[in-house]
């Protein structure tokens, strides 16, 4: 009955215009767990976009000789997003056994590698991968952009200890590795900002990037440029690697609640946008 | 019970805590949010102070680099700001480090974010792929007319006056584009904790 009476189809739009927001919110939990209740239900868009591709299969040619440097500036607030990228990154690169610098930029990087990403390592790799040996992990690296230029340059210069108090020189994977060219792959996680630096001063290192799905627009330029060599970003890129490289996990299970809370997100704005148009097309004062 | 069980149970009861202020401001809401910020405040001090030790103290008794001295005595001019008298001497640790940090910045943007970025804008338009010819031909004209948006010094007007009208669009569009990529992240965060609760309870 909205178009009953002009009385009536003004109060309407001028409700639904100023309804509240806890009504919204209530409605967005139920479209986000619908799809874990009934899996299989809805059928989320499972796309995998180029700069995947890309990642993947740079990632496909480590071998266990090569250096990897897997620079990490996430904390808390990112592990929603970037905790399925990590997971099913560093499970990967284990597998394939190159020689692994952990190297972390903010204070929770550390604790993040070694609560949550390094446990879910099946044992019998791990068994493989000896710490110091094939891995190490590094104590927090400071200072921004300055502190990745002093870096690049001479490693060990701002890197002295790892994450245990050991001196660096004391530890096998660390035999030959004195500046940043000594790398053949790096990977950033949630490394935007610094990203300019390490390019800067080896070009022909490979550059790939797990980060939030906000930076999507961020990194766009570097990746058109050839400066990044892949890139995937939060849930949905989780998602692209797993799928990739075949090992389903958290960015596969929640691709369909993201899919459908998206899809609910631009219905409301739609609704939204419609319902101030016809307030303003049919008169209306606010509630 | 295990801690790691613990602490997942105590993660869901918390994120329940947060999520009642979308219904309204109350007690538990308020008495999580000041443990966040408590807990969050203590552990990055006590971070801050192991990566003292190990980049600043460590270096000089293990290694005997006695210029690390200078650094901590730099940084410790920053708790000059807690008496107004010697205040102005906190400036000397902030100009350091901006003026470093710009310096040094300067080297990674220059080659990576300005003459990468220019000549990647600036491609042919005459290739067999016709929607990339047009792909590379609206980057210039988005990219110009973003930029005469911020031009002041003077006034575009006549028939140029749609330039900055489409510089003005081409931010709208890119901001919009922006801010569906912060709300999905914010969405993914939702999830996350949602499906946690769920696991709780045995769902999923």
């Amino acid at each position: 009955m909205i178009f009953v009476g002009k009385n009536e189809s003004v109060s309407l739009f001028t409700k639904v215009e100023n309804l509240d927001t806890k009504y919204i919110y209530l409605g967005l939990t139920a479209v986000i767990i619908f799809p874990f209740i009934f899996p299989g239900v809805f059928l989320p868009v499972l796309e995998i976009s180029a700069g995947a591709y890309d990642f993947a299969a740079i990632m496909d040619d480590v071998e266990t000789t090569d250096h990897v440097i897997y620079l990490c500036g996430i904390s808390a607030s990112f592990y929603a997003e970037q905790l399925p990228q990590e997971l099913v990154v560093v499970q990967e690169l284990f597998s394939k056994g190159p020689n692994i610098v952990f190297v972390t930029a903010t204070v929770e990087s550390a604790r993040y590698f070694l609560n949550d990403v390094i446990p879910k390592i099946p044992e019998s790799v791990m068994a493989e991968m000896p710490y110091g040996e094939k891995w190490m992990l590094s104590a927090m690296l400071p200072g921004g952009e300055a502190g990745s230029a002093a870096f690049v340059a001479d490693i060990r210069s701002i890197m002295q200890y790892d994450y245990y108090g050991t001196p660096v020189e004391e530890l096998a994977v660390m035999e030959g590795i004195y500046t940043y060219h000594d790398f053949e792959l790096n990977f950033g996680a949630r490394t935007d900002r610094t990203i300019g630096q390490y390019w800067t001063y080896a070009p022909e290192v490979p550059i790939l990037v797990t980060t939030m799905g906000q930076d999507l627009g961020l990194l766009s330029p570097f990746m058109a440029t050839g400066q990044v060599d892949g890139a995937v970003f939060g849930v949905q890129g989780a998602m692209e690697l797993e799928r990739l490289f075949n090992r389903p996990g958290a960015g596969t299970a929640r691709t369909a609640s993201l899919t459908l809370a998206m899809y609910y997100t631009v219905i409301m704005v739609i609704i939204a946008n419609v319902a101030t148009f016809m307030k303003g097309y049919v008169g209306g004062e606010s509630i | 019970m295990d801690f790691l069980v613990l602490s997942s149970y105590l993660a869901i009861v918390v994120t329940v805590a947060i999520l009642t202020y979308l219904w309204k401001e109350n007690l538990f809401f308020r008495i999580i949010e000041h443990t966040y910020i408590g807990l969050a405040s203590s552990y990055a001090l006590v971070r801050a102070s192991a990566i003292i030790q190990s980049s600043g103290i460590a270096p000089i008794t293990d290694k005997g680099q006695i210029l690390n001295i200078i650094m901590l005595v730099i940084g410790l001019l920053y708790l000059a700001r807690l008496n107004s008298k010697y205040a102005y001497l906190s400036r000397w640790p902030a100009a350091i480090v901006a003026g470093v940090g710009y310096g040094v910045a300067m080297r990674g943007i220059i080659g990576s974010s300005i003459i990468e970025q220019l000549g990647a804008l600036i491609r042919p338009v005459t290739t067999p792929d016709t929607f990339q010819n047009l792909n590379n031909f609206l980057a210039v004209v988005f990219c110009t007319a973003a930029l005469f948006y911020y031009v002041f010094t003077l006034e575009v007007k006549g028939v140029w006056s749609w330039i900055p009208k489409l510089g003005l669009a081409v931010y709208m569009v890119t901001f919009g584009g922006g801010i569906g990529f912060e709300l999905q992240g914010r969405i993914s965060y939702t999830i996350e904790r949602l499906q946690a609760i769920l696991l709780a309870f045995g769902v999923g």
